[in-house]
């Protein structure tokens, strides 16, 4: 008999295979964008999908929506979009007796997974309706609070081309998002694949492949994989090492930045990386992970300072003088294993 | 539920029997590892400090066969073995933690962390602690792959091994040869002479007829430390020293020969000067007092005597009698000693000249030209000259002397023998010449008389205080010579010849040029001319010879020295003090850099003082 979690480990393997076999049956190529969305769904985060418009990231939404048994809705965001509009309101009903009462009609937010689509172009009122349901799985709506169904997964798309008419998402809300997934353009094999796809008879839907269930013992055993202490470190340096304000930052951080990450990215990169141990096969996180989450966990937590901008160091460019700069172990070690 | 087939959670709960398997096999294995993991850091530690040892002890041996040091060089071998135990020293301080070594483990068994999470979380009971236990023991592994190792040896640690051998190999070669000794300090060496030059006349200063008794006391201590001199310096005797002894022995017997007329005695002298200064005849004179120069005093005197007629004799025999009174009163008996001793000999002289001339002028007629220009240059000048060659003509012409003339010339001797007795005076008695007179009759007696008047012109002997500075005079220019004698050879820039003289000639050259003898027991053949006062030195030195010719085609003259013209200011010193080891420049004596007078002690020369001045003065603050 075999104890600990090796058999969960193999069935959330085999499980996450088929998710990405039934993904990859309609999203062609990605498959970094489905492994980052799958770390957020795991470690039971919200993405936010940055990419140019026709890339799929809509479709991609969809398409785990389709795949996981759960309740979907979709939110256009749109400048004249109210908060009811995404939370819900109460609203005046006359029942069958004729009697009249306040009746919540609950928003697009009551779902298990939301897809926010174009977030940025709704104001920032509306982005903030966000806030609570995204931070606390739970919604306040006049004065009373109404638990959000579990599990809540928010996917987020934003187009950072075109720039009139939208509202940059704030910090305080861009730092509820435990991923900002970037989405590349396809490559000409990819597309060609895409063009074969989508310009004949529409073929069969993805295949349901997890329930609410499933979810949730995922995310239960995204939390039971160990971290050792020296790892757990690394995050912290990496995180800390972001603070242009600390001495021992590197020069491109105090240069290129005026605010680095803060707790909530660190946690973030440690469940990140907790959910690519669990991909991996492996209840335990490794140096590796945090290396591998650290670019869709911090990029949209480092706020870049003027002379950033005007140089043009976007903070992918920033997380990865980061990772060369934090060494993982000390340096006797790394010294004599090298 | 899926109908796919939901993830099955098992239950938390392990099985204990397993999980004790699972952290004793993973304690096991961990124990293990680190310490083959430790073993090989601690060996690669000492054999880092063991190179690094190395090579100090070729750097020490190094430098201890540079100094000469060749038993350092065997215990510079146990340099590297002293590294090597530092290194575990420092390697035992320096130990890993067991967090460490995971994590190394981890790195070289590239097993994502899993033995680091299981050394932490191998005590408690979560779900994932058997998985990851699991996970760590396998890559562990029974036995610690050799490549997950600490590598024992780096490549710097060839080093060692050249150190090693370099340290070897000073080991094995021969010393360099000792550096030559330092050479001593100059004058440190030992001198031996038997004849130093000077000491003999300095030792015979002892039977010198001194002034007094307290001049005979400071006669003898000089004599007697020229005799201890040159007994040690036959034993030997640092030359530094000895230079010094001699040094110091000639200024003391220079000092003696200046000590008339100095120090207490130098108002008597003035005042005797002041006298003296009354009588125009005296000038000459005066002025060899007034420098204290005695055997200058002397020829002054002769001549004095040799020109002047009786009444200006008497004159000056009463100015030097007034000029003895002045300071004998002033307490310069010395000087009034030697006054009167001049005066005395000044009265003698001039008898004997008077007679020589009144001789000459009866013999007039008889006289070649010669004995008329003798007689001539007597009266005008008074010529020790003059009187010598008038006495030889009268010599002559005594012995082809007729009747006429022989008669004259008695009646000539009686009348001085007539004034002997009345009291004059002449070298010759009354009787003496009474009985010359009759020895004209005869041609025995005229050639006695022309005895006689050679007699007449005979330098007399010199005075007391003349001979005893000639003396002393002497002995300071032979010590001088021997403080030359004792100066160390210059190196010449070519070789010297036997029959050039080098080093030797060059001195004789020198001493040569001053006046000096060239006496000693350095027989140079310098080309020095021997010219200078007579009084001075007289050796019998040979002063002959040539100095070989130098080769200059092969000298190069590297300086372009440019000398500003002018002369040096007046009344200050030249730097003409004599610079001798161990002594003091500031005394006066002879030295190898030339003649240094009173007046140029302390580096300030005495001018003359015009006479004018001198009368000034004396008028204004006439001497007691």
């Amino acid at each position: 008999m075999t104890v600990g979690l090796d058999a969960t480990l193999e069935k959330a393997q085999e499980t996450t295979t088929r998710l990405r076999e039934a993904i990859g049956a309609v999203i062609v190529g990605q498959g970094e964008v489905v492994e980052q969305t799958l770390w957020a769904l795991l470690a039971g985060g919200h993405v936010l999908l940055e990419g140019a418009p026709g890339l799929g990231k809509t479709l991609l939404v969809k398409t785990v929506a389709r795949c996981l048994d759960l309740g979907f809705s979709r939110i256009q965001f749109t400048p004249d979009l109210m908060p009811s509009d995404v939370t819900g309101t109460n609203v005046l009903v006359t029942d069958e007796h004729g009697q009249r009462s306040f009746a919540l009609h609950k928003g697009p937010v009551f779902a298990q997974l939301v897809l926010a689509d174009e977030i940025n172009r709704a104001t920032p009122k509306t982005q903030s309706s966000l806030l609570e349901a995204m931070q606390e799985a739970a919604c306040t709506i006049a004065g009373t609070r109404h638990e959000l169904p579990q599990p809540f997964f928010v996917l987020a798309t934003e187009n950072p081309i075109e720039m009139e008419g939208t509202y940059p998402l704030p910090e305080a809300q861009l730092d509820r998002f435990l991923l900002k997934v970037v989405v590349p353009s396809p490559s000409e094999d990819e597309l060609t694949q895409i063009l074969a796809r989508t310009t004949g008879h529409e073929g069969r839907g993805p295949e349901r492949v997890l329930t609410r269930e499933d979810v949730l013992a995922l995310r239960a055993l995204c939390r039971d994989v160990a971290i050792a202490e020296p790892v757990m470190r690394y995050a912290a340096r990496l995180v800390g090492g972001s603070d242009p304000t600390t001495a021992g930052a590197p020069e491109i951080v105090k240069r290129a930045l005026r605010f680095g990450a803060g707790v909530r990215g660190a946690q973030s990169l440690v469940l990140a990386s907790k959910a690519a141990a669990v991909l991996g096969g492996r209840a335990n996180v490794a140096f590796a992970d945090i290396a591998r989450v650290a670019k869709p966990v911090l990029r949209h937590r480092l706020l870049r300072s003027f002379e950033g901008e005007a140089d043009g160091v976007t903070t992918d460019r920033v997380v990865e003088a980061l990772l060369e700069h934090v060494p993982q172990r000390p340096p006797a070690v790394e010294r004599t294993a090298s | 539920m899926s109908e796919r087939g939901p993830v099955d959670v098992p239950a938390p709960e392990p099985e204990r029997a397993e999980l004790a398997t699972l952290r004793a096999r993973f304690e096991g294995g961990f124990a293990r590892c680190a310490r083959s993991v430790r073993r090989r850091l601690a060996g690669r530690l000492a054999l880092g400090g063991a190179a690094l040892g190395a090579l100090v002890a070729a750097g020490a041996s190094g430098l201890a066969w540079w100094t000469r040091h060749g038993g350092l060089r065997l215990a510079c071998v146990g340099l590297p073995w002293l590294g090597a135990l530092a290194a575990l020293v420092v390697a035992r301080r320096r130990r890993w933690s067991d967090e460490d070594v995971a994590l190394y483990l981890d790195r070289a068994l590239g097993s994502h962390e899993a033995v680091v999470t299981a050394l932490e979380v191998r005590a408690s009971d979560g779900r994932a602690t058997p998985s990851i236990l699991r996970v760590a023991v396998a890559a562990l592994g029974r036995e610690l792959p050799d490549a997950a190792r600490p590598r024992w040896l780096r490549a710097w640690h060839a080093v060692g091994l050249v150190g090693l051998s370099v340290a070897a190999w000073f080991t094995g070669l021969a010393l360099p040869p000792a550096p030559a000794a330092a050479a001593p300090p100059p004058g440190l060496e030992t001198v031996a002479l038997e004849d130093l030059e000077g000491l003999e006349e300095a030792k015979a200063l002892a039977k010198l007829e001194a002034r007094d008794a307290a001049q005979r006391a400071r006669l003898d201590a000089l004599a007697d430390r020229a005799r201890k001199l040159d007994l040690a310096l036959e034993q030997g005797l640092p030359r530094r020293e000895a230079q010094a002894e001699v040094s110091k022995l000639r200024e003391d017997v220079a000092a003696e020969r200046r000590r008339v007329g100095t120090g207490e005695q130098r108002r008597g002298l003035e005042a005797a000067l002041g006298k003296l200064a009354k009588n125009q005849d005296m000038e000459r004179a005066r002025r060899a007092l007034g420098e204290r120069d005695f055997p200058q005093l002397d020829e002054e005197m002769d001549r004095l005597a040799n020109r002047l007629e009786e009444d200006a004799r008497r004159r000056a025999r009463e100015s030097l009698a007034e000029a003895a009174e002045a300071a004998r009163r002033e307490g310069a008996e010395d000087v009034a000693r030697a006054l009167e001793e001049q005066q005395e000999r000044l009265g003698r002289q001039g008898a004997g000249a008077d007679a020589l001339r009144e001789l000459a002028e009866a013999l007039e007629g008889s006289l070649s030209e010669a004995g008329k220009d003798a007689l001539r240059e007597l009266k005008e000048s008074g010529s020790a000259e003059g009187r010598d060659a008038l006495s030889r003509e009268l010599a002559k012409v005594l012995e082809t002397l007729d009747e006429d003339d022989r008669k004259r010339l008695a009646e000539k001797l009686a009348k001085q023998a007539e004034a002997l007795r009345q009291g004059g005076m002449s070298p010759m008695s009354a009787d003496a010449l009474e009985e010359l007179r009759r020895q004209l009759e005869t041609p025995e007696g005229r050639a006695r008389l022309g005895e006689r008047v050679r007699e007449f012109a005979r330098q007399p002997p010199a005075s007391g205080e003349a001979q005893r500075e000639g003396a002393l005079d002497g002995t300071e220019q032979r010590l001088g010579e021997g403080e030359t004698q004792l100066q160390p050879p210059m190196p010449l820039p070519f070789a010297s010849r036997p029959d050039a003289g080098g080093f030797a000639s060059e001195r004789a050259t020198r001493v040569g040029r001053d006046g000096a003898s060239a006496k000693g027991n350095t027989p140079g053949s310098g080309s020095g001319d021997g010219r200078g006062k007579p009084s001075r030195g007289g050796g019998p030195g040979e002063h002959g010879g040539t100095t070989a010719k130098v080769d200059g085609d092969g000298v190069r003259a590297r300086a372009a020295a440019k000398l500003n013209p002018g002369h040096a200011m007046p009344d200050v010193g030249t730097g003409r003090t004599a610079g001798r080891a161990g002594e003091t420049a500031r005394t006066g004596g002879t030295g190898r850099l030339g003649a240094v007078g009173p007046g140029e002690i302390s580096d300030v020369r005495r001018g003359d003082i015009p006479e004018e001045y001198r009368e000034q003065v004396g008028r204004y603050f006439p001497a007691r």
